[in-house]
């Protein structure tokens, strides 16, 4: 049998040290995540036993937190534009993921509403999607759902 | 940089797809319209600057940061039924 050179997969993660990869961890941004706009490879990691997940780009030292946006109250109803649509290849919008990214500030943390990250977890694309509404912040005090 | 004077009403196109119109202009603020594709994002350079620090202001290097949230928040754990 012929190996896919995705088969096997070793990333350095300053978080986790040498991992092994799945090749359906891997996430294509084809624009990048702003900031990082050189960084089109990206692994959605479980972090350890939580609901919380971890992006690690695949070559650099970059990690990102990411709250599924289903855990929060501030679940937002958004529409995505065509341009976006098309960009994750998404068929039907039960295939899609939106997630924050958390910020820890003096032991609190943020999240970046404005600015969540999007996966389709069909065609493994994602990008960096930005809310069009003033009134939406990019860095919002998380509140859990259910939560006090 | 290029620097253009335009009139209200008047056009400015950027290659052969993005036309930049000067809608309006009250006191000190100017009103612009942009037709462009799609695939072309126009934003106030605030939002995209604002962005990306937070972004990189985002990025954890160090398993305690990350312990520490997962604590914080009380998701250490899955739901026992998972």
């Amino acid at each position: 049998m012929k190996e896919s050179a995705v088969e096997n997969l070793v990333i350095h993660s300053a978080l986790y040290g040498e991992i092994n990869i799945l090749p359906e961890q891997v996430y294509h941004f084809s624009n990048g995540i702003i900031g990082f706009e050189h960084l089109n490879e990206f692994a959605l990691l479980p972090y350890e036993d939580s609901q919380l997940f971890t992006l690690q780009a695949f070559s650099d030292e970059i990690g990102l937190m990411l709250i599924p946006a289903s855990l929060t109250e501030q679940h937002l109803q958004f529409e995505l534009d065509k341009q976006t649509i098309d960009k994750l290849e998404v068929k039907t919008a039960e295939k899609i993921i939106v997630l924050y990214i958390l910020r820890i500030i003096d032991g609190t943390p943020y999240i970046n509403q404005k600015a969540p990250i999007i996966l389709s977890t069909i065609s493994k694309k994602g990008c960096q999607y930005i809310v069009q509404d003033d009134t939406i912040s990019v860095r919002v005090p998380l509140v859990l759902k259910g939560g006090t | 940089m290029l620097v253009l004077k335009r009139k209200v009403g008047e056009v400015i196109r950027i290659a052969n797809d993005i036309e930049v119109h000067v809608l309006a202009v009250e006191g000190e603020v100017i009103k612009l319209g942009f037709n462009a594709p799609k695939h072309i994002s126009i934003l106030r350079s605030e939002v995209f600057e604002a962005i990306k620090s937070e972004n990189i202001n985002a990025i954890v290097s160090k398993p305690d940061d990350t312990r520490f949230v997962l604590e914080k928040l009380g998701l250490g754990n899955k739901k026992p039924n998972n």
